[in-house]
C-alpha cells in the first residue's frame, strides 16, 4: 500500500476544487491560446472514449439512457455531439473554411481532430444559446402539456389558493405524480458530478417543513405505490431487467451498513463484461495480504458503519427535521425506492447507505466499468488493483477540477475511477496531437476565434 | 335525456344532462339515493366559475369509460407526463384557478380530472430545484437556518459551484 500524502484541510480542498472547475469551464467556453483549446478538444475526445466503453460493456442500458436523456454535460453546457456525432449544426458547417479544413484532416489522417473541432463547435454553439436563453423565462418540464401551462401560469395579484392550501391526500396525489418514471441517471463526468436530481428524493424534501414531512421515509404507503409503480415503469423500459433481483431485496440487503465485500477475488466471478478494472485486475494480481491492507484502509468509512451508536445519530441527523423519527425497519419501501433509483454494488449486492450520507448515492454509478459499485468496493478495488496508477492530485484537480469521494471519517482523498481514466485518456491524446498536427489545431482555433467574434 | 339542476355557492343555477352530472362519483351516489329530483342539487364548495370549468369537462368527457378503481389509479400512476391534448388546453388557466379546479373535483369526486389537475401540477415540479419550486408556488421558507446548514451539508455535492 502506497503511504498517502496529508492534503490540506477538506474545505480549502474544496474550495480549490471549485475554484478549479469555474476556471476549467471558462478555458473550456473561451480557450485564450491553441493548448487550451487542444486540452478543451481532447477533453471531448476522452469522454467519447470513456462513452464508447461504457456503451459496449451496457450498450442495452445505455441506449435506453440515451433516448431518454441528454445524456452529458460538461460545465453546464449540454454534450450536444455525444452521440457519435458529428457533423455539426454549428454556424461553421456551411463554411467554404470548414470544408477545406475537412479535406485537409482527411489527407493529413486527423479525421479524429476534426470529429473533436466538430463537436466543440456544436457545444459551443449550443451554450450560446443556452446563455441567451438564462435571460428568458426559465422553461418549465419540457412536456406539452407543461408548455402550454407554463404560458398562463403567472400568479395572480390576490391569491386565495395555493400549493400549500390543499390537504395532504391532495398533496400526497400530486407528490406521487411526481415520480420520474423516465428517470435515468446522468453520468457524472469530468467536472460535473451533477446527477439528474430526483424530484421526490431531492428537490421537494428540501422546499419547505411540510413536504419533508410528507416525504419523510417513514411514510411507508406512499414509498411502497412509488416503488411499485418504479418497478413497473423499469420493467417496461428494461424488459430484460432481472426484476425479481430488485423485487426480492431484503432487509438483510438494505442493512444500514455497507461492509467491505469478504473477498475482492470474487469479483471475477460476479463480472463478465469487460471492464477497465478487470483489466487491471488482470494485469495486476494482488496477493491476499494486499487485499487485506486494502480493506483495513478503507475502515475510517466502515468504522462508521459498525458503531451501532453512530449509525443511528446519523439517522437520527437525516431525518431530524421529518415530524417523525425512523428507523430502517420503518422505511424499507423508501429503502427499496432509493435503492433501486440508484442502483446496487455489482461487487457486494448492497444499497448504498443512503439514510446517513446522501453523497453516497451520488458516486455509486461507475461509467468507465458501466456498473454500479459501491464506495468502499471501489475504494478496496483501486487499493489492490491500481495504487500505482492514481494520477496525482494536482493534475487531477488543474486539469480536470475534480474533487474526492468525501466519506466521514476519511481525510485524504481518492480518485473516482473513471475521471482517472478521463485525465489519463486527454493528456496521451494531447500529447499525441501536439506532437503530429499542431499546425492543424493553431488553424482551427483561429477558427474558432473568428467565428467568435 | 333527463336534467339535473345543479347550485353553486354563489346561488348561480346550471342545468345539465344526468350523464354529464354523473360524472361526478357524489352527484351520482346522490341522484341513485334520491332518485328524480326537481330542485337544485346544492354544491356549497364550488364557486360558478369553477363549477362552468368543471361542467365543461364533464360534457367533453362525458362518454368516457372510468371505472374508478385501484388498477386504473396504478395504471394512470405509471404514465404520469401524459396528459390528453384536450385536457392541456383545458387546465392551462391561473393557479389559482387550478388548485380550485384540484379542490372541487375532490369534493364533487371526479377522479380523472383530478387526476388531471394534479398531473399537471406534478409536471410544474418536476426538474425544478427547491428554490424554483417555492418561487413557482409561492411557499415559504420556513427551515430554520441550523437544518438550512444541514440540508446543504446532505446535497453539497449537488452544487455546482
Amino acid at each position: 500500500m502506497i503511504p498517502r500524502t496529508v492534503y490540506a484541510p477538506e474545505d480549502e480542498l474544496r474550495e480549490r476544487i471549485f475554484r478549479s472547475r469555474r476556471r476549467i469551464r471558462e478555458t473550456f467556453r473561451r480557450p485564450s491560446n491553441p493548448d487550451e483549446f487542444l486540452w478543451a478538444l481532447m477533453l471531448l475526445r476522452a469522454l467519447r472514449r470513456i462513452r464508447r466503453q461504457q456503451t459496449n460493456c451496457m450498450e442495452a442500458y445505455y441506449k435506453s439512457c440515451a433516448s431518454s436523456c441528454a445524456a452529458d454535460s460538461i460545465g453546464g453546457c449540454p454534450l450536444a455531439g455525444s452521440k457519435d456525432c458529428c457533423y455539426v449544426r454549428s454556424g461553421l458547417s456551411t463554411s467554404p473554411a470548414l470544408s477545406q479544413l475537412q479535406f485537409e484532416c482527411e489527407q493529413r489522417g486527423c479525421e479524429s481532430l476534426f470529429k473533436d473541432f466538430c463537436e466543440y463547435c456544436s457545444i459551443m454553439k449550443i451554450a450560446q444559446e443556452d446563455d441567451d436563453e438564462s435571460t428568458k423565462i426559465v422553461p418549465e418540464h419540457s412536456t406539452a402539456a407543461t408548455a402550454v401551462v407554463s404560458s398562463s401560469f403567472t400568479p395572480p395579484p390576490a391569491r386565495r389558493h395555493s400549493l400549500m392550501d390543499l390537504p395532504d391526500e391532495l398533496l400526497l396525489i400530486i407528490l406521487r405524480y411526481c415520480h420520474d418514471a423516465e428517470y435515468t441517471p446522468e453520468p457524472m463526468f469530468a467536472f460535473t458530478y451533477r446527477q439528474k436530481s430526483h424530484s421526490l428524493l431531492e428537490a421537494l424534501p428540501q422546499t419547505c417543513r411540510r413536504l419533508r414531512a410528507l416525504l419523510s421515509p417513514a411514510n411507508e404507503r406512499f414509498w411502497e405505490d412509488i416503488y411499485r409503480a418504479h418497478l413497473d415503469s423499469n420493467q417496461e423500459r428494461f424488459p430484460r431487467a432481472p426484476r425479481a433481483r430488485v423485487a426480492t431485496l431484503s432487509m438483510l440487503d438494505v442493512a444500514d451498513t455497507t461492509p467491505i465485500p469478504s473477498s475482492i477475488t470474487e469479483f471475477e466471478h460476479h463480472i463478465s463484461e469487460p471492464a477497465l478494472l478487470l483489466h487491471k485486475r488482470r494485469t495486476r494480481n494482488a496477493s491476499p495480504k494486499q487485499h487485506e491492507i486494502a480493506a483495513k484502509s478503507t475502515q475510517p468509512c466502515v468504522l462508521e458503519t459498525d458503531d451501532k451508536n453512530a449509525n443511528q445519530q446519523q439517522h437520527d441527523q437525516r431525518n431530524q427535521l421529518s415530524s417523525s423519527s425512523t428507523s430502517t425497519s420503518e422505511c424499507l419501501a423508501y429503502l427499496m425506492f432509493y435503492s433501486s433509483v440508484v442502483g446496487r454494488c455489482y461487487v457486494c449486492q448492497m444499497a448504498p447507505r443512503i439514510l446517513s450520507v446522501r453523497a453516497d448515492s451520488r458516486v455509486f454509478y461507475r461509467w468507465s466499468v458501466g456498473v454500479n459499485i459501491c464506495n468502499p468496493c471501489l475504494e478496496a478495488i483501486i487499493d489492490v488493483y491500481e495504487p500505482a496508477s492514481r494520477f496525482n492530485m494536482d493534475t487531477m484537480l488543474d486539469r480536470l477540477g475534480v474533487g474526492y469521494l468525501t466519506r466521514l471519517g476519511q481525510s485524504t482523498p481518492s480518485w473516482f475511477s473513471e475521471h482517472v481514466q478521463i485525465a489519463r485518456y486527454q493528456q496521451n491524446a494531447f500529447r499525441m496531437e501536439t506532437r503530429k498536427h499542431l499546425d492543424t489545431v493553431h488553424y482551427m482555433y483561429d477558427l474558432v476565434k473568428k467565428a467568435g467574434k | 335525456m333527463s336534467k339535473v339542476k345543479l347550485l353553486s355557492s354563489d346561488n348561480e343555477e346550471f342545468t345539465v344532462d344526468r350523464i354529464v352530472a354523473e360524472k361526478s362519483i357524489l352527484i351520482k351516489n346522490m341522484l341513485e339515493d334520491m332518485g328524480e329530483m326537481n330542485v337544485p342539487i346544492p354544491l356549497p364548495n364550488v364557486s360558478s366559475n369553477v363549477l362552468r370549468k368543471i361542467i365543461e369537462w364533464c360534457e367533453h368527457h362525458k362518454n368516457d369509460l372510468y371505472t374508478g378503481n385501484e388498477d386504473e389509479t396504478e395504471i394512470r400512476l405509471k404514465k404520469s407526463t401524459d396528459i390528453d391534448e384536450w385536457d392541456q388546453k383545458f387546465i392551462s388557466v391561473d393557479q389559482e384557478m387550478l388548485f380550485e379546479i384540484i379542490l372541487a373535483s375532490n369534493y364533487l369526486d371526479i377522479k380523472p380530472l383530478l387526476d388531471t389537475g394534479c398531473k399537471t401540477i406534478a409536471n410544474m415540479i418536476r426538474g425544478k430545484s427547491p428554490e424554483d419550486i417555492r418561487k413557482t408556488f409561492n411557499i415559504p421558507n420556513d427551515f430554520t437556518p441550523e437544518e438550512e446548514e444541514q440540508i446543504r451539508k446532505e446535497n453539497e455535492w449537488a452544487e455546482d459551484r
